[in-house]
């Protein structure tokens, strides 16, 4: 893994959810990587352990744990006193989610998600946060989701910032 | 060394090409391959792959022996997923 200089210390996450992956429970599976400037500094793969009804359900539920440890890690940027920019970017390749985080928008099919919806909601009305729409051939989190075939993988390690030694 | 932690800092070489430095756990790696014996085992360019699925009734159980000793590589390449997130969710998978 390759880390170098870089001019930037914004913070920026992609996340990603493979919904009803898994074949057992058809539960899904949430990803995200979260870069500082062009740095890979945390990544997550796991499988989420509650049931959701709807794609948008589960990649919500990997935007709240995506928004947890961007805030984990600003907060210790402030604490190290490194100026980053105010707003953190959170790249998600699902549209409804993004409406969803800048509209107080409910419906009976987004009330159980309510929790992540308002911890989130919180962090992008206070400008903590700028969610951004990402199309599914550029999210760099996809294969923390999913296994790729060899072409995608390649650029997956590439996106990662990882060389061969 | 920093051994302990299983990173191994790669910079004298690095640093010049990249202005940056490189994380690495190759030592890790070859010696996880050695104590399974597959050093000697082909490189693939994947890690799973993605047309067929792992299921959970398909295939014969492990027995008790085959069990422990399937936690503890699986277990083990956990601690590899430090530098190489690529293989992230191929071991979370694995895992499961």
């Amino acid at each position: 893994m390759k880390i170098q200089k870089s001019s930037s210390t914004l913070v920026s996450a992609f996340s990603d959810a493979d919904w009803a992956g898994s074949s057992d429970d058809r539960k899904s599976t949430s990803g995200f990587a979260v870069f500082l400037g062009s740095n890979l500094v945390s990544w997550n793969a796991r499988k989420q352990s509650t049931m959701y009804r709807s794609s948008t359900e589960s990649e919500y539920k990997a935007i709240a744990d995506a928004t947890a440890e961007v805030m984990w890690l600003q907060t210790l940027l402030r604490e190290l006193n490194v100026n980053s920019p105010r707003a953190a970017k959170l790249w998600c390749d699902n549209m409804g989610v993004k409406y969803l985080s800048a509209n107080p928008v409910f419906h009976a099919r987004t009330k159980h998600i309510e929790v992540d919806y308002h911890f989130v909601r919180e962090r992008v009305a206070q400008g903590l946060l700028d969610i951004e729409f990402i199309s599914s051939g550029d999210q760099v989190a996809d294969g923390l989701t999913k296994a790729l075939s060899v072409r995608l993988f390649k650029n997956f390690k590439n996106n990662l910032n990882l060389i061969k030694l | 060394m920093t051994y302990i932690i299983f990173l191994v800092l790669r910079s004298p070489r690095y640093v010049m090409v990249l202005c940056g430095i490189v994380l690495s756990q190759d030592k890790y790696a070859s010696d996880l391959l050695k104590s399974v014996g597959m050093s000697s085992c082909k490189p693939v360019s994947a890690p799973l792959s993605a047309s067929e699925k792992l299921t959970l009734n398909e295939g014969t159980p492990l027995g008790p022996k085959d069990t422990t000793h399937y936690r503890s590589v699986v277990g083990a390449l956990q601690y590899l997923t430090l530098t190489r997130p690529d293989i992230s969710y191929s071991v979370n998978k694995v895992c499961q």
